[in-house]
């Protein structure tokens, strides 16, 4: 309704100078049109045009309409005849608001009211967009920023953490040789998972070299029930991969695939072929952990398979097995 | 003394629970286990005063195991690197939750709170215990803080009582089983005493209500050990 808006008011108490003015056919038409406009450039050239840069013809659109507004007049006029073009002089004995034949070809009156409702429309329009893509921006780097920090959370689980300090602390209290190589090896995770893990590409060797001290650090903790055996082969060298995706299958295998009481061997095999890294894991699966462990299963992996896809999208290839004896996952991903 | 075992699944957190057991003059360490099902076949065949139990194992989650083995007498010490679990831990009767890596004074208070608990156990036990033994064809209810001291006569036995004595078919052993052994101790081959009940100690004699009962050669080393905590 905004057009109405442009209009002279006219004096209230003049009720046959409303009715002449505003109901004869050329106001109408005059009207339908601006406020036709209004709405295709709010709901159509806007989007449709301006919002996908086609500036040209946007404009030439918004000119060749401004054009034909300003020639409504005459183009009534030519259509219609003159007949109901002025409100009889009678009504009002103002002056009238239809164009006489001496006046100029474009209507100035319609010209204004069009530039007036094309920035009003074009206006609200583009600042109410811009509003909005400034809320999303705000809302992606929101998500994002929440993202990395469940991200980091998640990668350092702080039950290994713990566990990992306080064989450490066993080691360093019977001064055993070995404390100064875990706590290099744990030092150097860390530092992987707080500062390199923020990139969204690694080198390969980084990644494979984290996977390795991450393994040691378990093998420490554990009892000799548990076999692992970490295989790499081919060169990493000048290769990059997106930081901490093996880990959480690593995790996996060590927290499904452990048991004090039966024998838990684990295969990690890591094969760097021309363009792709295959990546291989299997543990054992033992009834004790199954049954116990039902709760927060595979979040991780789930949230692996979210970054897959969002980072390498459909050229990865992921394959989980998940059968009644044993856990196996097969990763292949272009590097 | 007081008996302990210590459950972890890693093997370098029982090594720094083994020093300090050993460390501390009062515990008699009975073993220690990676796999917890093995520490309940110890414990079922000898249960054991305190038992240091970790929570997350892959097996079985301590807190768990600690219910299925259930032991009344026995008082648990958990111990576990990472901390979501402290509340569930008291809820089954925890003594004691120890954070790892574990300091020893920590480890120390840990382990006076459960003997603190294990002598409240043997107190009540003592107090409210009770057993029934066969004299002349009938049960005799015998309460155990009125036992003077007990003689063992080849396949009988006598219990003192203040005034009294009972005549019982049955051996020194048979009965030191049904008896908490804190309170009752071997002293001789033929003699059980209830260390509540000791006037004075010379090095090879008692003296329980005007009674001088001998220390045995071969039992003086295992009294004066669970008499330790005792002596000052």
């Amino acid at each position: 309704m905004l057009p109405f808006a442009f209009y002279p008011r006219p004096n209230p108490m003049d009720a046959a100078f409303f009715t002449e003015r505003y109901f004869n056919p050329y106001f109408i038409v005059n009207t339908v049109f601006i406020i036709a406009f209004y709405y295709c450039n709010t709901y159509l050239f806007v989007p449709r045009l301006f919002d996908r840069r086609n500036f040209v013809f946007y404009t030439v659109l918004i000119f060749g309409l401004m054009i034909i507004y300003g020639l409504m007049p005459r183009i009534y006029h030519a259509l219609f005849g003159s007949i109901n073009f002025n409100p009889s002089p009678a009504a009002a004995g103002i002056r009238p608001s239809g164009p006489p034949r001496s006046r100029p070809i474009l209507s100035a009156g319609n010209i204004v009211l069009f530039l007036l409702v094309f920035v009003f429309s074009t206006g609200i329009k583009v600042i109410n967009q811009w509003l909005r893509s400034e809320q999303r921006n705000k809302e992606i780097a929101n998500e994002k920023l929440k993202a990395e920090l469940s991200f980091l959370k998640a990668q350092i689980n702080p039950h290994f953490l713990f566990n990992t300090l306080n064989n450490i602390y066993a080691l360093a209290s019977a001064q055993s040789e070995h404390t100064a190589a875990a706590v290099m090896k744990l030092s150097s995770i860390m530092r992987y998972v707080l500062t390199e893990a923020r990139n969204d590409l690694v080198p390969l060797e980084k990644e494979i070299q984290f996977t390795s001290h991450y393994i040691e650090l378990q093998k420490m903790r554990l009892t000799d029930k548990t076999i692992i055996d970490f295989t790499v082969q081919g060169d990493p060298l000048g290769r990059q991969i997106a930081p901490l995706l093996l880990l959480p299958f690593v995790e996996n295998a060590f927290k499904y695939g452990i048991s004090t009481r039966e024998r838990s061997p684990i295969r990690i095999l890591l094969e760097i072929k021309k363009d792709s890294l295959d990546f291989y894991i299997c543990n054992q699966k033992h009834l004790s952990t199954m049954l116990r462990v039902s709760d927060n299963t595979g979040i991780g992996i789930s949230n692996t398979k979210r970054r897959l896809d969002l980072f390498y999208e459909d050229k990865y290839a992921l394959n989980i097995e998940d059968k009644s004896s044993d856990f196996s996952v097969k990763l292949k991903i272009p590097v | 003394m007081l008996t302990c075992i210590a459950v972890d699944d890693e093997p370098l957190a029982l090594e720094v629970l083994k020093k300090y057991i050993a460390k501390i003059y009062f515990l008699d360490l009975k073993g220690v286990f990676t796999d917890p099902f093995e520490a309940q076949k110890v414990m079922d065949a000898n249960p054991v005063d305190i038992l240091f139990l970790d929570i997350q194992m892959p097996d079985i989650n301590g807190i768990e195991f600690s219910r299925i083995i259930n032991k009344k007498n026995t008082a648990v010490v958990f111990t576990t690197a990472f901390s979501e679990y402290a509340v569930e831990g008291f809820n089954v009767d925890a003594i004691d939750y120890l954070l790892k890596p574990i300091e020893y004074d920590r480890f120390l208070k840990a382990v006076y709170k459960a003997k603190e608990y294990v002598d409240y156990l043997t107190s009540q036990e003592l107090q409210e215990g009770y057993i029934f033994v066969k004299s002349d064809y009938q049960m005799v209810k015998v309460n155990l803080k009125e036992i003077l001291y007990i003689e063992g006569l080849d396949d009988y036995i006598k219990i003192y009582l203040p005034g009294k004595a009972i005549l019982t078919l049955m051996t020194l052993k048979t009965i030191a089983q049904k008896l908490p052994a804190r309170e009752f101790i071997r002293a001789h081959r033929s003699y059980i005493v209830p260390i509540s009940k000791i006037e004075h100690i010379s090095k090879s004699k008692i003296k329980i209500a005007d009674k001088e009962i001998p220390i045995g050669v071969s039992y003086s080393e295992s009294f004066f050990a669970a008499m330790d905590n005792k002596l000052s």
